[in-house]
């Protein structure tokens, strides 16, 4: 007896073909042979009317060798399976996975007793005083009555909304850095920059002052010739700086031309009124044109903001206890 | 005798002036503003503030109030306050933390009249939360939102700024977590005899 002898008959021995005598010669070789005894084994089991156990940890082996442990995959479903989100056909995978990993079935049934048991950490005994420090800070500043319905709550006026952007706005710490930040900003770009209409003014603005100091620099020397000289030099820069002032807020005002044309109609001529009376160096018609040009300035100002002021009938409208009081 | 009014109606009232009705509101509504600021904070006297705080501002902003879910915009105050306090304490030297297993005062005061049922109660709220106490923000934050005041997907979403897919995963990794965490210090914790729970 061989296990040549024995391999030769397995498939006699499955289909159950094999004769009584070399039936019992293949039990008597398996007995003894280990091989042999484990196929054999395999085969009775088959042949005795059930379904051959596996090995244990055959399961394994198998998962081992192709797609690996399931754990992960069972722990992206947990959550939804503790939810009562999972589908059935998930719901039975997972569970079946925790019939067969002990790992995973105690993290799942810890994560269920965590599911019952922190909601109740929701409440925390407050301390006693908390109700009175609240009603204390509330009830000083009691609530007004409001109607109630739809739009029960008035919308503040569109003034009032400004002020409170401009308080949280100017609140904040960092305004007074962020204010530097911009002024400079702008001052840059509307005299430094290289495309600014009044780069140039910037620049006569300089040279001004550079022939102021001649100036002085000739008063002092005593030549009444050269202080002459100097002021007419001055006077003639003033004259080109005010033309490039009003050529530049001309391209300035752009979009604005009509509104300010229509607030204020003489502004150009009271522009040039002055602009003459510093050629014909007239103080009292400079004087003149500067107060007309104080009320032009003022009216372009008034047209301009006028969008963003509400109009005295609204707020009126808006404060009726106001309005009532004498 | 006591009646549970309708959370709706107390706001409508505290929205007309009626101060008794907000004083009810303040103390039904204190524990769990107080609860989610002490586990955000870790600090008694913080958590005190930041509740009263939260409480005074709701108060103000009642006539912006819309919706039914006050809560939800009530805890969502306080999580901004917490956030607030929190960022403010970074600018400050940093204090030594709360030991967990010093938190003995966290324990609900009402205990169970069992006393075996009253320390089993005890000692699972501390392990709790010295489990929470690993956890890193981002888990320890969405577990205390959802699971424990059990705020809705949508409504986390909208305080965190996340998509509402984002905060159910990391909702589920979270409750994983800690319950490996809570093993870790007690094998035994998924086999105890369960306490109770629930809201």
């Amino acid at each position: 007896m061989s296990c040549s002898w024995f391999d030769e008959r397995v498939d006699e021995l499955i289909a159950g073909t094999l004769p009584a005598a070399d039936l019992a010669r293949a039990a008597a070789h398996a007995a003894e042979c280990p091989r042999c005894g484990e196929v054999y084994g395999l085969v009775a089991g088959a042949s005795g009317g059930g379904p051959a156990e596996a090995p244990v940890d055959f399961a394994e082996g198998v998962l081992s060798q192709t797609s690996g442990r399931s754990c992960e995959p069972a722990h992206a479903r947990l959550g939804d399976l503790l939810d009562g989100t999972l589908g059935p056909v998930d719901r039975q995978l997972v569970e079946a996975h925790l019939e067969h990993c002990a790992d995973c079935a105690v993290l799942a049934a810890a994560a269920a007793r965590l599911s019952d048991e922190l909601p109740a950490l929701a409440e925390l005994p407050p301390p006693p005083e908390l109700v009175d420090a609240v009603l204390a800070r509330t009830h000083g500043t009691a609530r007004r009555p409001v109607p109630t319905g739809l739009y029960s709550f008035p919308r503040p006026t569109r003034s009032r909304r400004w002020r409170d952007v401009a308080r949280r706005l100017f609140a904040r710490p960092r305004i007074a850095w962020e204010a530097g930040y911009v002024a400079a900003l702008l001052v840059w770009l509307v005299f430094g920059a290289s495309w600014s209409p009044l780069r140039a003014t910037a620049v006569e603005a300089r040279v001004l002052l550079e022939q102021g100091v001649s100036v002085a620099r000739a008063a002092g020397a005593g030549s009444v010739a050269s202080v002459n000289r100097a002021i007419a030099a001055v006077s003639e820069r003033t004259v080109r700086a005010a033309h490039d002032v009003s050529g530049a807020a001309r391209r300035l005002a752009g979009p604005w031309h009509r509104r300010v044309a229509a607030a204020a109609p003489d502004l150009g001529r009271h522009w040039r009124q002055l602009v003459q009376a510093l050629e014909d160096r007239d103080l009292f018609g400079g004087v003149d044109a500067l107060r007309s040009l104080t009320r032009d300035a003022a009216a372009m100002l008034a047209e301009l903001l006028s969008p963003y002021s509400s109009t005295p009938a609204a707020d009126d409208a808006s404060r009726p206890a106001e309005r009532s009081r004498p | 005798m006591s009646m549970d009014i309708d959370e709706a109606t107390l706001v409508e009232r505290c929205r007309q002036g009626d101060e008794l009705a907000w004083e009810w509101l303040v103390r039904r509504c204190q524990g769990r503003v107080y609860g989610l600021a002490y586990h955000y904070l870790g600090s008694v006297e913080d958590a005190r503030d930041v509740a009263q705080e939260a409480f005074v501002r709701v108060y103000r902003q009642l006539g912006t109030f819309e919706g039914n879910r006050f809560m939800a915009w009530l805890l969502r105050i306080t999580r901004n306050l917490c956030i607030d306090q929190l960022r403010r304490r970074r600018t400050r030297p940093p204090v030594e933390d709360v030991r967990a297993d010093e938190d003995d005062d966290m324990a609900p005061r009402d205990a169970a009249p069992d006393p075996e049922q009253a320390w089993l109660a005890d000692a699972r709220t501390r392990l709790i939360h010295q489990a929470l106490r690993r956890l890193d923000g981002a888990n320890r934050e969405v577990i205390l939102l959802k699971d424990i005041q059990g705020l809705k997907l949508g409504e986390i979403a909208g305080m965190l700024g996340l998509p509402i897919g984002t905060v159910k995963s990391r909702a589920h990794r979270a409750r994983l977590e800690l319950a490996r965490q809570v093993l870790a210090i007690d094998p035994s914790y998924a086999d105890a005899p369960r306490t109770g729970g629930g809201r």
